[in-house]
């Protein structure tokens, strides 16, 4: 994220980027800063500094040794894989800049805040503790805009603009739905972008100037989500033994509302998407398969743009490769192609239910 | 009466050659939807199920002065070209089926769209029904009969489990409206109501939504002021969706309290609208209601 502000110049504050492999090989970058130091864990996510990821170091040695315990530390059951080091700068006031997506009316919002260092929900429920900017996609950043937020701000104009223009750029350029910096600090150097979080639009990743930072998301996922992502499944591991599986997210989560209410215990959720044919639902019962805690999958078919034979011919190939003993299977299919699903998967020994509720019961019993 | 799509809508459809757009038009035209022509760039002259296709939407419009509305089945790379090019040739309804348009490229066309009084229904929708007038999507047409409920949905699967519950339970639909699962949408559950709430045929309504973002909880603002309204009976996918992951779609994620499915279910309920607690109590509900007399 640094890098890229580096790169449309928004001032950000120097600093040096750690890795576990060549932390002993950071230290002559450590020692080219400014003490004081501060240490952040890279982190996704947010609530980093309540779990102790963010602390000050008065010379480089102290920094490093407090890189080395973020390291062997996890953040929402994910390895630290970064840490950086950065001058801590004499903070004279902190403020919130964001720019993010609004769904209704459809356009994008620029929050601003005289207040830095909470999260923009804690903001907005303070009176005038936020100021809110619509912008139309085809007005963009408008000068008025950038006056109306350092008058509120109260910094000097010139100090804020580059940045606003730069953040703006950045946000439409890697398509963010939320660009975050918290706090942007008022330093004796000037105003600098501190800390920089956002969100890019999984839909926009087959960007060309997302390349780079897709490649470093990817490098980062276990096995299960890489495999997912590729395939273009939507998967989100839980601590239960049942698979849910459906096409559709609306329809997947309920079937896992459904799954816990009847008592059993979800331990997996993917959604197939629209339209999966028979090699796309073999891939993701082949994927369920492959996990341990597994031994349950409910398979929840709808059929629309999604084919009910070609979701059965899937069926019939995953569990006849994987030949599963201890696996219970539960399928309910129902819409389009309905009757030629319930065949193939007849003649394959297999059945499926009418209702979710039957599916439901039948893996309880 | 029914909204959105009737007896006089004539629909075309972009990319009609494709996989999808061909299957589909199948179908709708089994269905009984009035498809009168197709585009797909550089396939002009050819004839799919025996409807005319075109290379440009111009030409299509131009043949056929009588389409009122486009179904779009273009790939996400090309579809926002599609959708601009059905705009600028003056149509005023463009049901998007199309899913994982990045949000951005969504918020430009739906903003154009607004500036051209022009409806965009999705992108990532399963588009929308009237039952025995015109299918205009990609739902299984069977699991929908004429009725007095009007059904609007973030999701499109569980559109077609709602209606096939409220069927067996004897309930029809007058209109079911997919406003598609992406964090922007052309319609929101506002612009449904509203239109419903004109629709003579239309008693009560079927909101089905899920955790993740705020568009509920709009409604449920929206709806507390209203001086008359229709009943509304709410269902909330998620309920036990885990904090901070992200659920199917790119709009079902929860951030701390926002989007979560008490603080949906709680602004509903505090606008007077009803809320079922599983898919099974839908009907439950809509029936009590509608036994009650008005």
């Amino acid at each position: 994220m640094k890098d890229i502000f580096e790169k449309f110049q928004v001032p950000v504050e120097k600093s040096c980027l750690l890795t576990h492999e060549a932390l002993k090989d950071s230290l002559g970058c450590i020692k080219g800063l400014r003490t004081p130091l501060i240490v952040k864990a890279q982190v996704r996510g947010w609530g980093r500094g309540k779990a102790g990821l963010v602390k000050s170091a008065e010379n480089p040695e102290e920094a490093l040794k407090v890189a080395q315990e973020f390291f062997l530390r996890e953040f929402n059951g994910e390895k630290i894989r970064y840490v950086l080091v950065s001058e801590r700068k004499r903070i004279l006031r902190e403020m919130y800049l964001s720019f993010m997506v609004s769904s209704n009316p459809p356009g994008f919002l620029l929050l601003a805040s005289k207040h830095g260092g909470v999260d923009v929900e804690e903001l907005s429920k303070t009176p005038g503790g936020l100021l809110k900017i619509f912008i139309d996609p085809f007005e963009g950043l408008r000068d008025y805009m950038v006056r109306t937020v350092a008058g509120y701000l109260g910094v000097p104009q010139e100090h804020i603009e580059k940045i606003l223009r730069s953040l703006w750029q950045i946000f439409r350029e890697y398509n963010f739905t939320l660009l975050e910096v918290n706090p942007l600090a008022l330093t004796e150097d000037g105003v600098l972008a501190l800390d920089r979080k956002g969100v890019i639009d999984d839909d926009a990743s087959r960007k060309s100037s997302l390349t780079g930072i897709f490649a470093r998301y990817f490098s980062e996922l276990d096995e299960l989500s890489l495999s997912a992502f590729q395939k273009g499944f939507s998967v989100v591991k839980l601590d239960g033994d049942t698979a849910v599986v459906g096409n559709g997210a609306g329809l997947t989560m309920a079937t896992l509302d459904a799954v816990l209410e009847a008592g059993a215990r979800p331990g997996l959720f993917l959604d197939l998407g629209g339209g999966a044919d028979a090699e796309r639902v073999r891939e993701a019962l082949l994927l369920v398969l492959k996990q341990q805690n597994i031994s349950k999958i409910l398979l929840n078919i709808l059929g629309g743009i999604t084919r009910c034979d070609e979701v059965a011919r899937g069926v019939v190939q995953a569990l006849s490769s994987a030949k599963p003993s201890s696996v219970k299977v539960a399928v309910r299919l129902s819409g389009f192609m309905e009757d030629e699903g319930r065949r193939i998967l007849r003649e394959a020994g297999l059945s499926a239910f009418d209702s979710l509720e039957e599916a439901v019961a039948s893996l309880l019993g | 009466m029914a909204i959105l799509v009737d007896e006089k809508t004539r629909v075309l459809v972009q990319g009609i050659t494709g996989k999808q757009g061909m299957l589909h038009t199948e179908q709708m035209l089994r269905y009984g939807t009035r498809i009168v022509a197709g585009v797909t760039p550089g396939k002009g002259g050819s004839t799919i199920v025996g409807v005319p296709v075109y290379n440009t939407v111009a030409e299509a419009v131009d043949k056929h002065p009588e389409i009122n509305t486009s179904i779009v089945f273009v790939p996400a790379p090309y579809a926002p070209d599609a959708v601009y090019e059905a705009l600028d040739a003056g149509i005023k309804k463009v049901v998007v089926i199309t899913e994982h348009i990045p949000v951005h490229e969504t918020i430009e066309f739906v903003r154009y769209a607004l500036s051209k009084q022009a409806v965009i229904i999705g992108p990532n929708t399963p588009g929308v029904i009237s039952p025995g007038k015109s299918k205009v999507g990609i739902m299984p047409g069977e699991y929908f009969k004429p009725g007095n409920v009007g059904v609007v949905s973030r999701s499109g699967t569980l559109t077609y489990e709602v209606s096939l519950r409220l069927l067996a339970s004897g309930f029809g639909v007058s209109t079911a409206v997919g406003i598609g699962g992406d964090p922007v949408t052309g319609l929101s559950f506002e612009d449904v109501y509203e239109l419903f709430a004109r629709d003579d045929e239309t008693r009560l309504v079927v909101l089905v939504g899920e955790i993740g973002g705020t568009k509920e909880e709009r409604f449920a603002e929206y709806y507390a002021k209203l001086s008359s309204k229709k009943p509304v009976v709410a269902f909330i996918a998620g309920k036990s969706a885990p904090p901070g992951r992200k659920m199917g779609h790119a709009g079902a994620i929860v951030f701390g309290s926002e989007g979560s499915y008490e603080s949906k279910v709680n602004a509903l309920r505090r606008s007077g609208i009803y809320v079922a607690q599983s898919l099974r109590e839908i009907a439950e509900i809509v029936a009590r209601v509608l036994s009650t007399p008005r």
